[in-house]
């Protein structure tokens, strides 16, 4: 009784000894991995899965990525984009449509965002418990795999395959508040390589360039994007346990001034927009569904595991975008209106 | 004309209100008809009574009214033409200030008074939310399909709005 009495401690000390330095390991892994992009080249292939409540998005892309910043992407399904890419040049991205001869040019300055990084993965460690789990291989890479367990509910919210060598991401996989898995990206046919030609990272001419979005870098100070606004902007009362306003940003959107503020936990993350002009979501291309809160008639598409909910309050539009279920989106909504 | 001209017409000829045609005719009528003639005269001292009558109602204005009315023709013939009010409003002062409302009026307009979209894409919101993830771990933008390959029409235009300095520090971070 007393040696068992003795192994039980024994262990539990080794338990206790060991887990703040695993937890500490994980994290510094997770921010090694968070930057191996900036230091590691490589080509390989990518396949994503977007599963939402009632529709699912697949795709294929071909990956060549040279650091610190030049990605191009090359669209193998779904078949109504196969040809298509995606380069990215720093905060710049050029979509390349081959179906319809045009490249869209949107300019993104939170890319490069430093402070923003940091700040943001200071939120995820306040809310996230790292927890390493056994090693596995992916792509032919041995794999460190890391899960994120929300401090709040103790769900695992994401579980990561890290490799070892280069601290790359090659997998990961998101879950549902009940578990469900909502999204996995995954490599294979991955090589390590700095020997990727400039050519590949060109824009092709001959096509005609449009201008898509010009996003500057949003601002950490929220209330200064709430007075940029120029109107009386609301936000809501009710956020999921952990989730902070994180940034704001004001953008003219077809002339219509457009606030849009970005709530976070860390991992997850939900856009308020909004504007005074009680101009709509054009939802047409889309498979709408309406339902009804607090009195408001509102709409909601679902995008994989993203759903936009809108609607309409005393001459301010709303659209609540995030990857939360309908339920706890609506709850939201609810509490921006009340 | 072999009839007898009817009153209305004699009524006409008389406040020559009748074509000239038909005017010469029925004086042609008149210097031929001793009928058609008493009837003329019968007519013509009517009218004539009528006048009396009417000139006996009538009032004088106050010799003061008349006076104000005389005198306020006369100062109004007295103001300046229309060239020289022209000449008036097309001085510096006044010419230069109205050309530079005029220009910005012109510049602006198109921008002041143009139609507000009806509505904006869903896929700007879904693309912005992406775009706006690209700072938080793990949640790269580049995982997601951008819109504007999935879409067939023209990307949204838009451009940020600038905003006050940041207040908040990485050391402030939450």
């Amino acid at each position: 009784m007393l040696l068992r009495s003795a192994v039980v401690a024994a262990a539990l000390l080794t338990v206790v000894g060991l887990a703040p330095a695993r937890a500490d390991d994980a994290a510094r892994l997770l921010r090694q991995a968070i930057t191996a992009p900036r230091t590691t080249s490589f080509v390989g292939e990518v396949q994503t899965l977007e599963i939402g409540e009632s529709q699912t998005q697949a795709s294929v892309y071909r990956i060549e990525h040279r650091a610190p910043d030049l990605t191009r992407r090359w669209y193998l399904a779904p078949q109504s984009l196969y040809g298509d890419s995606v380069l990215t040049h720093g905060e710049h991205r050029y979509s390349i449509d081959v179906h319809r001869n045009r490249v869209i040019v949107d300019e993104n300055d939170a890319i490069d965002d430093q402070v923003a990084m940091d700040d943001n993965f200071g939120l995820l460690t306040t809310n996230y418990r790292a927890e390493s789990a056994p090693d596995e291989t992916v792509a032919g890479q041995r794999c460190r795999a890391v899960m994120l367990v929300n401090k709040h509910t103790g769900q695992t919210v994401m579980r990561i395959w890290i490799d070892a060598k280069t601290h790359l991401v090659l997998q990961k996989e998101r879950y549902a508040a009940n578990g469900a898995l909502t999204s996995q990206t995954r490599f294979s046919n991955l090589r390590y390589t700095s020997a990727i030609p400039s050519q590949v990272f060109a824009v092709p001419t001959g096509f005609t360039r449009i201008q898509g979005s010009r996003r500057a870098q949003p601002s950490s100070d929220v209330n200064a994007a709430v007075k940029t606004a120029g109107f009386k902007a609301r936000s809501p009362r009710y956020l999921p346990e952990g989730f902070i306003p994180v940034t704001g940003d004001v953008t003219d959107v077809n002339g219509v001034r457009t606030l849009h503020l970005l709530y976070s936990d860390g991992i997850r993350t939900i856009s308020l927009f909004e504007n005074a002009k009680d101009v709509a979501v054009d939802l047409s291309r889309y498979t709408a569904r309406s339902v009804r809160f607090e009195n408001h008639d509102a709409q909601y598409v679902e995008q994989g595991p993203i759903t936009l909910l809108s609607w309409g309050e005393a001459g301010l539009h709303f659209a609540l975008v995030g990857e939360l279920s309908r339920t706890e989106l609506i709850k939201i909504a609810a509490s921006v209106v009340s | 004309m072999n009839q007898h001209i009817s009153q209305d017409r004699l009524t006409d000829y008389l406040h020559h209100a009748l074509a000239p045609e038909d005017d010469a005719a029925v004086y042609a009528h008149l210097q031929a008809c001793p009928e058609c003639a008493v009837a003329m005269r019968a007519e013509t001292a009517l009218t004539e009574a009528l006048q009396r009558q009417a000139a006996a109602e009538e009032r004088d204005l106050p010799s003061g009214v008349t006076a104000t009315i005389w005198a306020r023709v006369d100062e109004l013939s007295a103001a300046p033409g229309f060239a020289d009010r022209l000449r008036a409003w097309l001085r510096p002062a006044i010419l230069v200030p109205a050309a530079a409302i005029l220009v910005l009026g012109l510049f602006f307009a198109p921008q002041v008074f143009r139609h507000a979209p009806v509505s904006i894409d869903a896929a700007y919101y879904l693309d912005d939310h992406a775009a706006v993830n690209g700072t938080i771990p793990f949640g790269d933008a580049s995982e997601t399909i951008p819109a504007s390959l999935t879409s067939t029409s023209d990307p949204v235009n838009a451009s940020a709005v600038a905003v006050d300095p940041v207040t908040m520090t990485a050391d402030a971070a939450p």
